[in-house]
């Protein structure tokens, strides 16, 4: 601390003059500063280790995992400044023919930790795909395209430097904060009019801020600016940068319409910021979508809004108000106040959060896989329940499915059979994707953060009016996906009348509940779910109960049951008939 | 910038960069002032429930957020400097018990904070303590940093082997790399197959293997060896490139015909800048669907 001090008297008494100075893990020379832990220095080394890997490491194992997966596809996004290529990886479902999510990383050069989680998410994702698990799920439903280096100029810049930095000489900071960092270890833009070596003082404030060049909201907030040596210098205009223009190519590639999730990946405040575009429904769904994701970890991320109808020119609006996603600016740990004193650095060290400790980040890596995992995992879509099965003594009674036929599904009974009264059968319940996570012992258990009632509830609402709760003591089985299905055994009331509607009520890993009308498909548009049904047919964001299956319990039945009572063809239903009259009267009075 | 008054020079030479550029000191900056204060001398315990009670301090004053004007920095970092001071602290009671109880240097250390201790107290205990340490306490019981220090107050091939096993850093590597000419080649060619086994270590050590390679030709023709036979990774081939091996692009096409080594063997091509090989491989017949067209990406 004394030593940070000379070192500050040392500037004042020069006349502040701008210094290249060397960060060390306990420095003692004049020039130095201590962090307090070993200065990070990236490494050649495709497979991770506990620190920094170097550009083209990262690129080359991405690269080569490319090579050998079929679903996982390297695409050129373009080129930075200096000619080097910016590339996005495509998992799962090529890219434009399925619902999309982006997730980028080292926008600005100086937060290593962001390519590294970018990378480890496309290492995990692959990694998984022999497995029957979210990953497989998501590649089934989704194209994930990861871009873990868009701004691969200045990233290559502070690994070229990654013990110096230039202090003294920032034109809006240095006179309150003389230690504030620009250029070397610390470079945050391109390279725009700038060689990116630390030696060369002219330039060292020059670039583009590659979070401020783009969108609606370029150059329209005093957190951008038109000086070239700000540090959020926002460029000649908007979309100057090729680097902004590789991001946009990105999306084109995936196909604006099909995307359903942004996430750029940055440090640090471990915070998600989102935006308010005036969609209510989009901005509900941001909200606790970032919520979800940031109570994976150990220490909360909390979401935190920006003012509505305004911004800075960053990716993340652009995503916002033009694709109308659930799009954030992720800044991974540590948190704002305390930095590195997190991890035992030194607390005088201005802006030490940029310099995760080589350390921390194998842990960072895994926890933000985990978010995005869980966030990937919502927007691929709400759960239905794609089958139910009644068998007795392993011989199938009843069985149902929905098929999918164009836009639509269309209910069909496979096994029309009935149920007796009194007798017992299993029943089995077939979700279209994985519904429960599996937890360290590989037992069934919650998601990391989450918490929901893992078993489903189920009850047979009879014709009679009669209601009957089944057994909860079934259990999850994995059948296309790692516990996908449950099954539970149950006798029938004979009270319950000649028929009985079976009503599901569950919720996915990350909460959402069934689409109660699977034949229409939820779709993401204009901000929101389309599709997507409550247990009364009213479309919205939050599901319900399914309550389309209905079993006959007796020989003499008819035989249509599905029909006769408002599920399975997909037509509102005398629920939603009620409602929607139950409305227009409210409004009457 | 403007000569700043001396007084202020002072109180820059107290409480670092945020006061000394405060022309009106706070109560905030009177704070940051005392923490620093308390960093000179032995806590008591009124002075540690006041460091604690900081711990949520919240400041009145912030630096802009380098990216959102909707979230400033503290301008004072006192939960940070109260934070760190706790930190200290408790370091320095937990280095003082390593220093006074000896029985103390037999236990395990659980946490970051005892093996952190536990390496400083290595950094700084006498030959003889050191030579008791390390009778007591096998090397495969010790983490990474304290088995680095053991290392830089002396070469022990147990230790060597136990870092090699459980380390995950490149600072093992680098350590591994510094040591190349005090160590002899077998020993060090045993060292880098233990650090290849361990999947922390493994795309580094090979890299140095193949670094090493370069002017070992017995190490070069192992290399080889791998690359002929054994599955491709890209750390492998790296290796390979950073050995100088000239028949490297040879091989790699032969391996093209190879199933499961295909896809690595064209992104190695690839990166050899082997294009002819690469336009061949990507119009044979037999050639994956999905490598075809990932080549041909390469390519264009």
């Amino acid at each position: 601390m004394a030593r940070l001090s000379a070192l500050l008297l040392a500037l004042y008494t020069a006349g502040a003059s701008a210094e290249i100075v060397r960060y060390t893990e306990a420095g003692t020379g004049p020039d130095e500063i201590a962090l307090g832990y070993p200065v990070p220095l990236p490494r050649a080394s495709a497979s991770a280790f506990d620190g920094f890997r170097d550009h083209a490491s990262l690129i080359g194992q991405l690269s080569a995992l490319a090579a050998r997966e079929a679903q996982f596809s390297r695409h050129e996004l373009g080129s930075s400044l200096n000619g080097q290529s910016i590339y996005g990886f495509v998992f799962g479902q090529p890219a434009g023919s399925a619902p999309a999510v982006l997730q980028t990383g080292a926008v600005h050069a100086r937060e290593w930790a962001a390519p590294e989680v970018v990378t480890h998410i496309a290492e995990r994702l692959v990694a998984g795909l022999g497995s029957n698990g979210l990953e497989r799920y998501l590649a089934d439903r989704l194209s994930i395209m990861l871009a873990p280096v868009m701004n691969p100029d200045g990233f290559v810049a502070t690994q070229q430097e990654p013990e110096r930095t230039r202090i003294g000489e920032d034109p809006d900071h240095s006179s309150s904060d003389p230690l504030y960092p620009r250029d070397g270890r610390q470079r945050r833009k391109n390279l725009r009019d700038s060689d990116g070596l630390l030696e060369t003082p002219a330039d060292s404030l020059s670039g583009v801020d590659l979070n401020r060049n783009i969108g609606r909201f370029w150059s329209s907030s005093r957190a951008s600016s038109s000086d070239p040596r700000s540090i959020v210098y926002h460029g000649s205009a908007r979309e100057s940068e090729p680097e902004t223009r590789a991001l946009m190519e990105g999306a084109r590639l995936l196909g604006g319409d099909r995307l359903r999730l942004f996430i750029d990946t940055h440090s640090f405040s471990r915070v998600y910021f989102y935006n308010d575009t005036g969609n209510i429904r989009l901005r509900n769904l941001t909200r606790s979508l970032a919520s979800m994701m940031g109570r994976v970890s150990a220490e909360d991320y909390p979401p935190v809004q920006e003012p509505s109808q305004s911004g800075i020119g960053a990716n993340d609006e652009y995503f916002a108000y033009d694709f109308e996603v659930p799009s954030y600016t992720l800044e991974l740990e540590p948190g704002f106040a305390l930095q590195s004193a997190e991890y035992g650095g030194n607390p005088d060290v201005s802006h030490s959060g940029f310099i995760l400790p080589e350390a921390e980040i194998a842990r960072v890596r895994e926890e933000a896989y985990l978010m995005a995992l869980i966030g990937y995992y919502h927007q691929a879509g709400p759960p239905i329940l794609e089958g139910v099965e009644v068998r007795r003594d392993d011989q199938t009674i009843f069985a149902a499915h929905w098929q999918t036929e164009g836009a639509g599904r269309r209910l069909v009974i496979d096994k029309p059979g009935f149920v007796s009264p009194g007798v017992e059968y299993s029943l089995h319940l077939r979700f279209d994707k994985p519904m429960r996570w599996t937890d360290e012992r590989g037992a069934v258990g919650q998601y990391p953060g989450q918490l929901i009632t893992l078993a489903p509830f189920v009850e047979l609402a009879g014709a009679s009016g009669r209601r009957q709760e089944l057994s909860d003591t079934g259990q999850w089985l994995s059948r296309r996906y790692r516990f996908d299905s449950y099954a539970l055994t149950f006798q029938a009331d004979s009270a319950l009348g000649q028929h009985a509607r079976l009503e599901v009520s569950v919720r996915d890993l990350s909460g959402q509940a069934l689409d109660a009308d699977p034949s229409s498909m939820a779709r993401w548009q204009n901000g929101h779910w389309v599709g997507y049904e409550s247990g009364d047919g009213v479309q919205g964001d939050a599901g319900g109960t399914d309550s389309q299956i209905c079993l006959r319990l007796d020989s003499s039945a008819s035989a249509d049951c599905q029909n006769s009572a408002g599920g399975g063809s997909g037509s509102p239903g005398l629920a939603l008939l009620l409602a929607m009259l139950c409305g227009l009267r409210r409004r009457l009075t | 910038m403007k000569r700043l008054p001396f007084w202020l020079l002072l109180a820059g030479l107290c409480t670092g960069p945020a006061l000394a550029a405060d022309p009106y000191p706070t109560e905030d900056a009177a704070i940051a002032e005392r923490l620093r204060l308390l960093a000179l001398q032995a806590a008591e315990p009124a002075d540690r429930a006041w460091v604690e009670s900081l711990l949520d301090h919240e400041e009145s004053e912030h630096l802009p957020h380098p990216e959102r004007p909707s979230l400033g920095l503290p301008r004072y970092r006192i939960r940070a400097r109260a934070h760190a001071l706790l930190h200290h602290w408790r370091l320095q009671a937990e280095l003082r018990a390593w220093k006074s109880e000896p029985a103390k240097r037999h236990e395990a250390a659980s946490t970051a904070l005892q093996r952190k201790a536990r390496a400083l107290w290595l950094e700084q205990a006498s030959p003889a303590e050191l030579a008791s340490f390390r009778a007591r306490q096998p090397a495969s019981a010790l983490d990474e940093a304290s088995l680095l220090v053991l290392l830089r107050r002396g070469p022990h091939m147990d230790d060597w082997r136990a870092l090699m096993r459980i380390g995950g850093s490149r600072r093992t590597i680098d350590a591994l790399a510094g040591a190349r000419g005090q160590l002899a080649p077998d020993e060090f060619s045993a060292l880098l197959d233990l650090a290849e086994a361990n999947p922390r270590l493994a795309g580094m050590a090979v890299r140095l293997r193949g670094d090493w390679a370069r002017s070992r030709p017995e190490q070069a023709r192992r290399l080889l060896e791998r690359l002929r036979k054994q599955p491709l990774s890209v750390d492998l081939i790296e290796a390979g490139i950073a050995a100088d091996l000239p028949e490297l692009p040879t091989l790699l096409v032969s391996r093209l015909t190879d199933t499961e080594a295909a896809p690595l063997a064209a992104w190695g091509l690839w990166r050899l800048d082997e294009s002819a090989s690469l336009s061949a491989f990507a119009s044979a017949p037999g050639t994956p669907v999905h490598l075809r067209e990932e080549i041909r990406r390469w390519l264009d």
